[in-house]
């Protein structure tokens, strides 16, 4: 298969730009149409407001108090003036469905590109000065994108940069649009609810090497032997059952029949990373220390998938998938993004018989 | 037109329109208003890099302090504060036009701008200011939103971070965009306006008033007629014959039906009793309050029979708070004026000569109706001797008026006689009336006038005939007042303008009082063209004038009261508050306001029933023929159909007439190339398609890499068959 649109192995991969097939959330129809109806709203009034507020009630005393039915007008427009504005910004607001994508990829201490699309449901009246706001739980809110104008029955998409600090389950749960359209007099919002989720890889140590293997695994030389693998070892005729990928396009042509590409077989090139997820609770560093062996094993098993090994990563109480060289590393990525420490007093024992690289939190990871 | 230029051009009308407030009520010298125009003109050109250097900018700051210490030096000396402060006012709004760079410079002149509306409200309550009222309702929606969208332009596609040179050229770009305003933009600010005004004037009716209807700190202007002072000289009155200031409003009363284009009516104001051969004075000292009934004052009992009319009159604000009176007055209902929430009842007083005059606090003029009876009997009313004395009084060496005043009444038997061959000898040639004197030099002008020129106004005629017919022992007066008034369609009323000043007599005859007696002839002389573009013109701006004083400047806590009684029995149907007026014969027949708005209400929610509706229908419709593609299906209907285009390459495309499946049977059957992975693909596509199937990210990955994989085959085309 083509090499991981990831970009350098080891190296952490943005999300869209990779390549790689975004993610795209949005409110159900149901959801979308309850939160429509009963969405979580509110208003503040924006510096401006305040100044525009209090001078109207500067008014109205100089109007009462004078009687001068031209200041009982001025005041009128003033009052006006801020009926209209809340009017108006509701108008903006309403018939505007969010849509996210989320990068398919993202790793952990580097940014994501998330892309936020507003679709504007009104038909003649477009949505000017719409910000919006990507919430995710346990993250900091001030990640907004900006909407000058959205047509109407129209969309607009706009990109901000999510910082990852931590490897794990990202959740979004909602969208807050805002505007201060049109006077600038109040900041008014909606909040969508457009869950999702991206799950935030390890960050991939680059040092991280997979040790060497020998290709018996028991001293035997190298032989070539003929089968799945990456390195051609010759042409032979199609047979039935042959995968299409193998097949060499330019010789078949060439010989006006179908050829395909041996490989060699990497019988015995798997890599089996034990990683210990237990923690001494009392220990302050152990989590950080954990963090880092996970990144360790992340990289281990880059380095090791590029080079055509199957990598597997066992633990104390579960185990990856084992990955072939053929296929995504993602699943094992997942694997260690979605690993939880457990406290070392109720932890399984640990099984290294079957590694070939040991990583532990109070040690330094070691091959054999 | 871009956003940068429609943003100029609306930050330039609100800034003009609060300017010319600026300018109302004279307070500011022409002078000063010429420069504050120039400098604001010029500051138009200011663009570019001069507007962003600097010294520019430090060279306006200094500028503003240097007139700010100047302005205060010159109310030290004892300037009126007044206009420094409009002056100042209007400086700060040249210079913030002079250095718009930013938002905030705009915003900060559409608060001077404001600032200037609010100001204006104490400087002048004429309509010009309702004028430019509704300019700003217009515009301060467009001024706003378009400072407001550059505000957020400048905040978000600028970053602070970039070089500044690299910042005003984003923002130079986006403020070119001519998208960003078109003119779905426009019309839908302007519409916004609308509503703006109709929430303004709800609220300006609907705010409790509980001062007084207005106050300003300069006087008000009132208007000047002559002849109702202390005194008047011969030739006052009548010379203000071409001036058009409308002075009165009469409200025709119900017995009216169709009101006549010009009405001939004699509205009396005040009378004279001595003249001493150029001018006539009053003698009289003191008067009295009228007593009030509520707030009628009764000046003639008419032995319990009712007034037959009632003429609603709005007087202007005069130099002198007298009350003009339709012939036949009877009785004078004047309305209580509001004082700080209160009703205070209005004093009228009575001086001798039938002189009626108001209090006048607030120089808003006077609201009073005149309830006439023309065919009442009332008391002849007793003349006393000293006023007897005062009526037959002569000016100095009078032989000669009294020669011609026997020659004239030669054969009456009777006053009345008398006075009627006077005003006969006066209408008939050679006396002609004419506004142009001849300077009767030494000669006193009476004689003058009825010897020599024979030619006068309203003011000789009157004169003449006081005089001759007291030579005669007949007490006469020189009464003062309006004659004739002219119908505003526009309004509804007639309208007596400045112009219309006159001057009559008034002639004590035994047992029938006080008759009046106008001997000044018809005038060949139009005041001006009544049916005239112009004339309508000014017919219009003053119904709108007086709409404006009525129901803005004079609006209080009693038109409220009104407002709210007229609607409330609008809404029940138009029935009468009392019955005592005269209500149309259909008005029993006239539908319930409430039963039309009801109407027109249902049929609204139906209109909207139906389109929302029909808007339904057509989605439905539309979406009937198509599954819905979930979110997570769409990355695999694109791969398959990614699949087809690569099959279609390799000669194994799928007939239409062929189901997915199918058609992967059949590749499977034929050993077709491609079909293995043609199979995996279908299987998850129908899966995921119709199955509610979810498929991870990586698996999508994965299919797409097989399917890519057959673009290594060569096409149809080129293959040949296997040996």
């Amino acid at each position: 298969m083509a090499e991981a649109s990831t970009g350098v192995p080891g190296k952490p991969g943005l999300g869209p730009a990779s390549g790689a097939t975004p993610v795209e959330t949005r409110a159900s129809p149901a959801l979308a149409r309850a939160a429509r109806i009963a969405g979580s709203r509110g208003l503040r009034f924006t510096r401006e407001g305040r100044v525009f507020v209090l001078v109207t009630l500067g008014v109205g005393a100089a109007a009462v108090n004078t009687g001068n039915n031209l200041l009982y007008l001025v005041l009128g427009l003033m009052l006006s003036l801020i009926l209209v504005s809340g009017v108006l910004s509701d108008l903006v607001l309403i018939q505007i469905e969010g849509t996210r994508v989320l990068p398919s990829r993202a790793f952990a201490g580097g940014p994501a590109l998330v892309e936020i699309a507003l679709r504007n449901e009104k038909t003649r009246l477009p949505s000017f000065s719409l910000e919006v706001e990507d919430r995710a739980q346990a993250l900091p809110t001030d990640r907004r994108c900006y909407f000058l104008k959205v047509e109407p029955s129209g969309e607009q998409r706009a990109t901000y940069r999510r910082d990852l600090p931590r490897r794990g389950r990202v959740v979004f749960d909602s969208l807050r649009l805002s505007t201060r359209y049109p006077f600038g007099l109040f900041d008014k919002w909606r909040v969508l609810p457009v869950p999702g989720e991206l799950i935030v890889f390890p960050f991939v140590d680059p040092t991280a090497r997979a040790p060497e293997l020998s290709s018996g695994g028991d001293g035997a030389p190298e032989r070539v032997v003929r089968g799945a693998g990456i390195e051609p070892a010759g042409l032979r005729d199609y047979r039935v059952g042959d995968e299409a990928r193998s097949l060499h396009g330019r010789r078949s042509a060439a010989l006006g029949r179908l050829v395909v590409r041996e490989r060699e077989r990497e019988s015995s090139r798997t890599i089996v990373i034990a990683l210990d997820e237990a923690i001494d609770t009392s220990d302050t560093l152990a989590l950080t220390r954990l963090e880092r062996s996970i990144s360790r094993a992340a990289g281990i098993a880059v380095d090791a998938h590029a080079r055509g090994a199957t990598v597997e990563i066992v633990c104390r109480r579960s185990s990856s998938p084992r990955i072939a060289p053929s296929a995504s590393l993602d699943p094992l990525l997942r694997y260690l993004a979605l690993l939880a420490p457990i406290a070392l007093g109720s932890a399984p024992p640990f099984e290294t018989h079957r590694a070939n690289v040991v990583i532990t939190t109070a040690a330094p990871a070691s091959a054999p | 037109m871009s956003f940068a230029q429609l943003h100029k051009i609306v930050t330039y009308a609100l800034a003009a329109l609060g300017l010319a407030a600026l300018s109302l009520g004279g307070e500011l010298s022409p002078a000063a208003l010429a420069l504050i125009a120039v400098l604001a003109i010029l500051s138009w050109w200011v663009e570019g890099p001069r507007i962003e250097d600097p010294r520019w900018q430090r060279g306006w700051n200094v500028a503003l302090l240097v007139f700010l210490v100047l302005q205060i030096a010159r109310g030290l000396i004892g300037q009126p504060l007044l206009p420094l402060a409009l002056e100042m006012t209007a400086a700060l709004q040249v210079s913030r036009l002079a250095n718009r760079r930013r938002a905030a410079e705009h915003q900060q002149i559409a608060i001077l701008a404001f600032l200037h509306l609010c100001a204006a409200t104490v400087l002048s309550t004429e309509i010009v200011y309702g004028v430019l009222f509704f300019g700003f309702v217009v515009l301060i929606p467009w001024m706003l939103a378009l400072t407001h969208l550059r505000a957020e332009i400048e905040g978000h596609f600028a970053p602070p971070s970039a070089p500044a040179a690299e910042r005003d050229g984003i923002l130079a770009r986006v403020l070119a965009s001519r998208r960003l305003v078109g003119a779905s933009f426009l019309i839908g600010t302007a519409a916004i306006a609308v509503p703006l005004f109709l929430s303004t004037a709800l609220l300006f009716a609907a705010f409790p008033r509980v001062g007084l209807g207005f106050l300003a700190f300069g006087d008000a202007a009132s208007a000047h007629v002559a002849g109702f002072g202390d005194d008047v000289t011969l030739g006052d009155v009548g010379l203000l014959r071409d001036d058009p200031t409308v002075v009165m409003r009469i409200t025709p009363p119900a017995s009216v039906g169709s009101p006549p284009h010009d009405l001939s009516i004699l509205l009396r104001g005040t009378s004279f009793d001595a003249y001493d051969g150029r001018r006539w004075s009053r003698t009289f000292v003191g008067g009295e309050h009228l007593r009030r009934y509520g707030d009628e004052f009764v000046l003639a009992h008419t032995a319990g029979r009712r007034p037959d009319d009632a003429w609603s009159i709005a007087l202007e604000h005069l130099d002198q708070p007298v009350v003009f009176l339709p012939p036949h007055t009877v009785a004078v209902d004047v309305p209580p004026r509001f004082s700080s929430g209160l009703d205070v009842g209005r004093e009228l007083t009575l001086h001798p000569g039938l002189d009626l005059r108001y209090e006048d606090p607030d120089a808003l003029g006077l609201r009073y109706t005149a309830w006439t009876s023309p065919d009442a009997e009332t008391a002849v009313e007793h003349l006393s001797q000293e006023d007897r004395r005062r009526y037959l009084a002569l000016p100095p060496a009078p032989q000669r008026l009294a020669q011609i005043a026997r020659a004239w009444t030669l054969g009456a038997t009777t006053d009345r006689e008398r006075a009627e061959q006077i005003v006969r000898h006066l209408a008939a040639p050679p006396f002609v009336y004419s506004r142009t004197m001849d300077d009767p030099g030494s000669e006193p002008p009476l004689e003058h006038f009825l010897e020599t020129s024979h030619s006068g106004h309203c003011e000789y005629y009157a004169s003449a005939m006081a005089i001759l017919l007291r030579t005669l022992g007949v007490p006469t007066r020189n009464v003062t007042g309006f004659s004739g008034a002219h119908y505003n369609s526009y309004g509804r009323y007639w309208s007596v303008r400045s112009g219309d000043a006159h001057a009559w007599v008034e002639t004590y005859l035994q047992d029938e009082g006080w008759v009046t007696f106008d001997p000044t002839p018809p005038s060949d002389e139009t005041f001006g063209a009544t049916d005239s573009l112009l004339a309508e013109l000014r017919a219009l701006t003053d119904a709108m004038r007086s709409r404006w004083q009525e129901w803005i400047i004079g609006y209080d806590l009693r038109s409220q009261r009104e407002l709210a009684r007229t609607l409330g029995r609008w809404l029940g149907g138009g029935a009468s508050e009392t019955g005592a007026h005269r209500t149309s014969e259909d008005a029993a027949s006239r539908p319930s306001p409430w039963r039309t708005i009801g109407i027109v209400l249902a049929l609204m929610f139906l209109a909207v029933l139906a389109d929302r509706g029909y808007r339904w229908l057509l989605r439905a419709r539309s979406k009937s023929t198509e599954r819905p593609i979930d979110a997570s299906a769409r990355e695999i209907v694109a791969i398959y159909r990614e699949l087809e285009l690569e099959l279609a390459r390799l000669g194994t495309a799928r007939p239409a007439n062929r189901t997915p499946l199918e058609h992967v049977l059949a590749l499977t059957a034929a050993n077709a190339i491609g079909a293995k992975v043609a199979k995996r693909v279908t299987d998850r596509y129908v899966e995921a398609r119709f199955g509610a199937v979810v498929i991870d990210a990586a698996e999508l990955e994965t299919l797409r890499a097989s399917v890519r994989s057959l673009r290594d085959l060569p096409a149809a085309s080129v293959r040949r068959p296997l040996r």
